[in-house]
């Protein structure tokens, strides 16, 4: 009598045939399965192989089931990191959380108020030419290297323009002393007796400057610009030729930021989550049962369709009609069940519905102890 | 049938199922006793042979269609007349080398019948090389045409320890049950493509009634 040891290739796929506790059991499945489909007194017509092929069915079917379900509670901490072959060995870990699946989207906002992201901005320098204030930044910015604009990369992004009034605290302690400016510039205030300190309120000091920004709005010439679609124009009409500098930046290449970034080809979604297969030896009974019960409803809709065949078998002057149609229907009816169950179970079980069931918990716990008496001398009652 | 659908696995496939309904769910049998033309002794010249020698009668699984007797009445008075059709799966007769002819005489209950008509009939799904079954018809013989040791099952009338057939055992492809050789081969085991049943025969007899009441079903 062949075992499952002693078969060559017993299964399709061959993924489980080493384990030692899947060759066991896949003998007695054999058993299993053609007892209760009748085998002990009518021919059961499945070999085997067949028998162990729905086995092997049964085992990968709950393996990715588990590892849907996996997928939906880690997925998040997974993306970006390492994409891993059909044996990677991450699944049924318990794994740490990290946020980088959020700071990933707050990088944008974090580029739009200049204070990170993942893209550099790039200087260049427009030519300003006495009287002339209109110039084309698609046409005119340059770099060191010649123009700046790429029109492989969309529409271009001014995210500064170097032309602004002097500020208005560099003239905050003495507008008169020009040591000041200069201590100020190379942060020498504090160590020169230029500097003088006065004891004021802050909001002294801050009226102060107001009042000073104001000045250098309204009473001197003021330094500003327009940006109208490919046109950049600047205030005051230029009265020399200086070169105006910008930092720029255009549409970023979502696949190449300005650093080498690995995690780009990393896991992106559940197809490339580093999830092999669960190993067969490591399920226990719960997962078992639910194989042996899959095995039984796939093996008879199998049978179901080899008796089917045919519409009717001849037999000496006549015609038997076997089960065919009540095999695959049972057999259908009981697969599609079991698949259901386990989604249903594995549903209540995500990690976010672990935390809102604890959460559940923990208020309902608050709401019992309320009901707890205290325990005399440990509270004050009135009245 | 298309040859494409219908292959030599396929024609396995139905004739284990006829058999596993004949011999393990229908359990109906005829005892064949065919004229042994080595030891029957032939006239000369009408190259006849007025007393005829039987082989060893062989038990055969069937189904059979037992028509009610024909009385037939006349100046002698009414005399009762059975014919009978039994049906035999061609593979089995094929696996144990037996070939019926008319002329050879069987026992059905307490009758014996002469073959009166032997011919194959239908094949499987058109396929010329595969017969479904042989029918043979018996017309009741005279006693003194054919006597030989009843087998039961006869009748509830008759008080013989086989009169009534209490046990009944399966055969699934074994060489032998319970009660002795069986002579039966299920093909698709036979090619390995399905393993032997998980389990032995089982049967129907006193031994699974503990109440004695009857026979009911043993497994054991």
């Amino acid at each position: 009598m062949s075992t499952f040891a002693n078969t060559t290739l017993p299964t399709p796929f061959g993924i489980y045939d080493n384990e030692n506790d899947f060759k066991a059991d896949a003998n007695n499945i054999v058993t299993f399965v053609k007892r209760k489909l009748g085998d002990d007194i009518l021919s059961v017509e499945l070999t085997k192989k067949q028998i162990w092929g729905n086995f092997e069915e049964a085992t990968l079917e709950y393996s990715a089931i588990l590892n849907q379900y996996q997928a939906k509670s880690q997925l998040v901490n997974f993306l970006g990191f390492a994409t891993g072959s059909i044996m990677s060995g991450s699944e049924e870990k318990y794994i740490r959380e990290n946020l980088e699946f959020l700071s990933r989207f707050a990088e944008p906002y974090a580029m739009e108020a200049g204070i990170g992201g993942s893209y550099n901005s790039i200087s260049g320098s427009i030519q300003l030419e006495l009287g002339r204030q209109d110039y084309n930044l698609y046409t005119e910015l340059t770099g060191t290297n010649g123009g700046l604009f790429d029109n492989t990369k969309g529409k271009l992004k001014i995210d500064e323009v170097f032309h602004y009034n002097p500020q208005a605290a560099y003239r905050f302690f003495d507008t008169t002393s020009a040591i000041n400016y200069l201590n100020n510039e190379f942060s020498f205030e504090s160590f020169t007796p230029e500097t003088v300190f006065y004891i004021l309120p802050v909001y002294e000091d801050l009226l102060r400057g107001g009042q000073l920004d104001l000045s250098n709005r309204v009473r001197r010439s003021n330094f500003s610009y327009k940006i109208m679609g490919t046109n950049f124009r600047v205030f005051p009409i230029p009265t020399s030729a200086k070169k105006l500098f910008f930092r720029i930046r255009q549409y970023p290449d979502p696949t190449q930021p300005s650093y080498r970034d690995d995690t780009i080809h990393g896991v992106s979604n559940m197809n490339n989550l580093p999830f092999g297969n669960v190993q067969y030896n490591r399920i226990n009974s719960i997962g078992r049962q639910w194989i042996r019960s899959y095995t039984l409803a796939i093996s008879m809709e199998q049978l179901g369709y080899i008796r089917g065949k045919f519409g009717s078998i001849p037999v000496p002057n006549s015609d038997v009609t076997l089960n065919s149609s009540d095999l695959i229907s049972n057999g259908r009816t009981d697969r599609d069940g079991l698949k259901e169950k386990l989604r249903e179970l594995l549903d209540s079980m995500t990690y976010d519905k672990l935390m809102e069931i604890q959460s559940t918990r923990a208020e309902q716990i608050q709401k019992q102890l309320k009901y707890v008496p205290v325990p005399n001398g440990k509270a004050i009652f009135l009245g | 049938m298309a040859r494409l659908f219908i292959t030599p696995r396929e024609i396995n496939f139905i004739n284990d199922i006829a058999k596993e309904v004949i011999k393990d769910v229908v359990g109906q049998k005829i005892y064949l006793f065919q004229i042994s033309e080595v030891k029957s002794k032939v006239h000369d010249i009408y190259e006849e042979s007025p007393d005829k020698v039987f082989e060893s009668p062989i038990e055969l699984d069937c189904l059979v269609k037992y028509n009610a007797q024909e009385i037939k009445t006349d100046r002698f008075g009414s005399e009762e007349y059975y014919t009978i059709e039994a049906y035999i799966q061609s593979r089995d007769l094929l696996d144990k080398g037996i070939e019926i002819l008319e002329g050879d005489f069987f026992s059905y209950g307490s009758t014996f019948f002469e073959i009166i008509k032997a011919p194959l009939s239908q094949t499987i799904f058109g396929q010329i090389e595969h017969k479904r079954f042989i029918t043979i018809t018996g017309r009741q013989s005279r006693k003194d045409q054919f006597l030989s040791k009843v087998f039961g099952p006869t009748s509830e009338e008759y008080t013989d320890s086989d009169a009534v057939q209490e046990t009944f055992v399966q055969q699934r492809g074994f060489k032998s049950n319970r009660l002795g050789e069986t002579g039966d081969v299920r093909d698709l085991q036979k090619k390995g493509v399905l393993d032997e049943p998980i389990s032995g025969p089982k049967e129907v007899s006193p031994k699974g009634d503990s109440t004695d009441a009857g026979s009911s079903f043993y497994d054991e």
